[in-house]
């Protein structure tokens, strides 16, 4: 006598992407997330801290983080970790990448870069 | 000799044009987009990602008295990020990507031919903007073969830098507008292996240290109208083997190299310049043999 084992059926587990959430919990997170006013002043605070001191106070959103501050390519690479304490660390959003973080130019960039992440839109590109 | 002639200044007057019009130019500022999407890096030598990057270099030499026939050399390494395909979370700290490096002048006095295939990583602990700072641990294990000199085998490097922004390192410029500057130590142990070294040639390996500081000056690099444009490199680099075997016995223990270079960077983004370079000393992991030269060469950055 042989007894046929029915077939296990795995429990199907659907894991949806971030991006295939419901657009009402999309934006709960955005509107429970830092507004830019709120991250301004932590980025600004992280530049200052280490651009050229002729150049500081770093404040004007339009200057260039380079030609500017003396922020090398290399250097905001570096800023990369200081720069994901404020959006993961501190709010619970996405790390701010070696490569996102050295596209900025501005300083601006840098505000909208950290805000965007600590928002947890991995979308945002500097330009 | 007018052919090459031919084909620079075609390549200068186009760079020169994307560095007049770049804003408007789509092409220059497409390619400039994906090159920074991926991460790709074109430089002289890619495995230390934080030097201060050295562009590849592409030279062409046609002595004019007799003294040997023409010959060119090319120095290029590309690599690219790959850590966010799985590892986004890391993404901040860690750089892994492969890179290639190759290094080739086929003058018959001093000919070399030099691949290196391998990982480039890099991990990124502390943070540059709080004490005690941001400190970088690069692992570079390559194959490579050096065809003109001690054959294939495996390069391993370790290294270590320091990122403190108030001392200029780590990319961060310090210094009057009229004398900006930024400079970079590295302390390193290496493991290399071979089976075409000494005489006769023979299997070995060497372990050594490895000693650098690079330092890169703008001079009137503040000016609106110079803004970093002029770059002046001076780098020194000192290895010391403390274990050698088989063919690695017959060389030497220890080796330098000094260089210094200026760069005019014919683009604003600095990707496209002409350099004059000094050399003295070898490079050893490049596979370049003690020499003493003076090169101009043409220059790209990414």
């Amino acid at each position: 006598m042989t007894i046929k084992h029915a077939k296990r059926k795995r429990p199907s587990v659907r894991r949806l992407p971030r991006s295939t959430a419901p657009p009402q919990v999309l934006a709960t997170a955005l509107e429970s997330g830092p507004s830019r006013d709120e991250i301004k002043p932590q980025v600004l605070a992280i530049l200052n801290a280490v651009a050229r001191p002729a150049s500081r106070p770093v404040a004007d959103e339009g200057k260039n983080l380079t030609d500017d501050h003396g922020i090398t390519d290399t250097a905001k690479e570096n800023l990369a970790p200081s720069f994901s304490r404020i959006s993961r660390d501190k709010y619970h959003g996405l790390p701010v990448s070696r490569a996102d973080s050295k596209a900025c130019k501005l300083v601006g960039d840098s505000i909208t870069l950290v805000w965007k992440r600590a928002n947890n839109d991995a979308t945002w590109k500097p330009k | 000799m007018k052919i090459p002639l031919l084909i620079c200044a075609v390549v200068l007057t186009h760079c020169l044009a994307w560095g007049d019009d770049e804003s408007t130019n789509s092409f220059y500022a497409r390619f400039n987009q994906k090159m920074a999407e991926y991460e790709v890096k074109i430089r002289a030598s890619v495995f230390n990602k934080q030097a201060f990057a050295d562009p590849a270099s592409f030279q062409f030499t046609s002595p004019q008295d007799d003294s040997g026939p023409d010959y060119w050399s090319v120095d290029i390494g590309v690599t690219a990020n790959l850590v966010k395909m799985f590892a986004s979370d890391l993404s901040d700290r860690l750089y892994l990507g492969p890179s290639i490096e190759y290094h080739r002048l086929t003058s018959t006095n001093k000919p070399q031919d030099n691949l290196q295939i391998g990982l480039n990583s890099l991990y990124q602990f502390g943070y540059a903007d709080q004490f005690p700072y941001a400190h970088i641990v690069q692992f570079l294990p390559t194959y490579k073969n050096d065809w003109k000199g001690n054959g294939e085998g495996f390069f391993a490097r370790l290294e270590y830098l320091p990122v403190i922004p108030a001392l200029a390192t780590g990319g961060f410029i310090r210094g009057p507008d009229w004398f900006l500057y930024e400079w970079q130590p590295t302390l390193g142990v290496q493991l290399e292996t071979a089976d075409k070294v000494g005489t006769p040639k023979r299997t070995g390996d060497e372990a050594r240290f490895k000693a650098s500081a690079q330092a890169a000056l703008y001079p009137f690099g503040g000016k609106e109208q110079l803004n970093r444009r002029l770059q002046v490199i001076v780098a020194y680099t000192y290895w010391r083997a403390f274990n050698q075997s088989g063919g690695f016995e017959d060389l030497r223990r220890d080796n330098c190299l000094f260089k210094v270079g200026a760069n005019f960077y014919l683009d604003s983004e600095k990707h496209v310049a002409i350099g004059v370079d000094y050399t003295d000393g070898a490079n050893i992991e490049a596979g370049k043999p003690k020499q003493r030269l003076v090169t101009a060469a043409f220059k790209l950055i990414y």
